[in-house]
């Protein structure tokens, strides 16, 4: 087994257990920081193929992706503390949403 | 090889109790600890740059997550003495950041190649040619992605305010 493939095997094992994660965890902080293990496995896949080629491209694109992941993570917690704040306000948008 | 299986070791047994951890303060430390092992992890793979862009945002990331729970297990004498637990993480992580580019500039010349890394080259090579890539051919990733932390910076704020009662 070789350096990259170790690297690969363990993302992708760390990318499963995010999925495991979001697919079986009760609350939904817990759903986010699965999220968050997902991307963590997709950049170090994204570090270690552009190590392997020689060049930084896959740093670049790690960076890129992290500062994504980072917007998508606030927006969530920023989501889940609103609604914890007011639970019934989404919940009344959603019916009268509904209402013809 | 052993280094590379002790530190994926790390980082599944860190995603695993992330993952079954009932209490989000819980959940938090382990995050923390997958994320010091992903910067270890890129650290091994000779790119200094993303150890320390993963060590600063999620500097940010952890104190944000501890600030937003009001439920963690920090003891109130320490609330108060401002010695709380996102405080001390959010130092302990710059510290962290300042320490691997303190180690990579000091030993510019000095630091091994990764056994993965095809050019010859130091680490800090790396972190000189990441800043010219980024600078340079991917200029344009820079910019959206600028623009899309100042979307979320914004949407955010919009989300989490409190709204005046009518």
């Amino acid at each position: 087994m070789t350096i990259l493939s170790a690297w690969l095997m363990c993302a992708a094992l760390i990318f499963s257990i995010g999925l495991y994660g979001i697919l079986t965890h009760g609350s939904r902080l817990g759903r986010l920081l699965s999220v968050e293990l997902m991307a963590n496995a997709v950049h170090l896949n994204l570090v270690a193929l552009g190590q392997h080629r020689g060049d930084e491209t896959g740093q670049v694109m790690a960076f890129v992706g992290i500062g994504l992941t980072l917007v998508s993570i606030s927006l969530g917690l920023a989501l889940i503390m609103a609604i914890d704040r007011d639970p019934h306000a989404a919940q009344t948008e959603t019916q009268s949403e509904q209402m013809p | 090889m052993v280094t590379v299986l002790l530190i994926a070791c790390i980082l599944c047994i860190g995603s695993l109790q992330l993952v079954r951890s009932k209490r989000p303060s819980q959940a938090t430390g382990w995050l923390l600890v997958v994320c010091l092992s992903l910067a270890v992890a890129f650290i091994s793979l000779a790119a200094i740059f993303a150890a320390g862009i993963q060590l600063l945002v999620f500097a940010g990331l952890m104190a944000l997550l501890l600030r937003a729970m009001p439920q963690t297990s920090t003891p109130p004498e320490m609330e108060t003495s401002g010695f709380n637990v996102s405080n001390i993480t959010f130092a302990g992580s710059i510290a962290g950041t300042f320490f691997v580019f303190a180690i990579s500039a000091i030993h510019s010349g000095d630091l091994p190649d990764s056994e993965l890394f095809v050019h010859h080259g130091t680490a800090s090579q790396s972190l000189e040619r990441t800043g010219h890539l980024l600078f340079t051919w991917h200029m344009g990733s820079l910019h959206i992605l600028a623009f899309v932390i100042l979307v979320g910076i914004i949407g955010a704020w919009v989300i989490t305010r409190r709204r005046s009662l009518p």
